[in-house]
């Protein structure tokens, strides 16, 4: 059971609640924070659509989370299941896990590409 | 007498490392999140407590209580390094002056060690199984069947 539990908490990234500073992985919270600091319509109008495809990673993500502990269970409930098996079962996750990091990086260099220090500052601050 | 008394020992340890697991696995998962649905864990966990009794009464209580401690370090070791690196990813991601190779290889480090200690954990379970009989495995699929079904059902009712 400590497995399962665990399989089902490393895979977790995202807060579940929607309070609290300004993050990358709180894209609810930072698509506020962009509307209430950028004054400029442009670039206010962009930075939220980056939150919005955070929010699109953050629901793929959970996603993976799910499938990741289906697979986990399915393959260890079997009398013949194996270490090997069961990471060779979770390996897609792994790296669905891992391209949603490189994705949460690029939808950051992009707000950051677009936004000044003191806009940034604002946000985040 | 003594027989008995020392089976009775034996009994309240395995009781004990049963409820130490039991409480364990409840920790690391609401660790990582508010549990709505905290009430279904603990059903499942509940049932987890008389299942390690169970099976540790039947088998090699030792060899199950030894493999089940290592996956309990094994497994808050790797929920401990998850929280470092979240702390970790969301400070650099919030930094304006992080650079972008910065972030990269933070998360490439941990992906690379995190799979490394998740694989550890799945040979410990791996031993674990084989420590069992297939009637007492499948005592251990009804209860990894039901939590299961609650993360999965936490965890879509939070996306």
């Amino acid at each position: 059971m400590p497995v399962l539990a665990t399989i089902a908490t490393i895979n977790f990234l995202f807060p579940s609640s929607d309070e609290g500073a300004a993050s990358f992985l709180s894209p609810y919270v930072l698509k506020t924070r962009c509307e209430e600091e950028i004054e400029d319509t442009d670039k206010r109008q962009q930075a939220v659509e980056l939150t919005e495809q955070l929010h699109r990673l953050a629901a793929q993500y959970q996603e993976a989370v799910v499938a990741t502990v289906e697979n986990y269970v399915d393959e260890s409930v079997k009398w013949e299941s194996s270490a090997d098996g069961l990471i060779e079962a979770l390996e897609p996750w792994d790296d669905s896990r891992r391209e949603t990091l490189q994705e949460i990086v690029r939808v950051r260099q992009s707000m950051h590409d677009l936004l000044t220090t003191e806009q940034w500052n604002r946000v985040f601050g | 007498m003594g027989t008995e008394n020392k089976q009775n020992d034996q009994k309240l340890i395995n009781r004990r490392q049963a409820l130490k697991l039991a409480i364990s696995s409840v920790l690391l998962v609401t660790g990582c999140a508010t549990t709505s649905s905290s009430s279904d864990l603990d059903t499942a966990v509940n049932e987890l407590n008389g299942l390690l009794i169970d099976a540790s009464m039947d088998s090699d209580r030792y060899l199950l209580v030894s493999i089940a401690n290592k996956i309990e370090n094994k497994a808050r070791e790797l929920v401990a390094g998850h929280k470092v690196f979240i702390d970790d990813f969301d400070q650099l991601l919030s930094n304006y002056d992080s650079t972008e190779n910065q972030i990269k290889q933070t998360a490439e480090a941990y992906g690379n060690r995190r799979r490394q200690l998740r694989d550890e954990l799945l040979h410990l379970q791996d031993e674990l199984h084989t420590a069992m009989t297939p009637d007492e495995w499948d005592k251990v699929v009804q209860v990894l069947n039901q939590t299961g079904k609650a993360i999965a059902s936490y965890s879509l009712s939070e996306s």
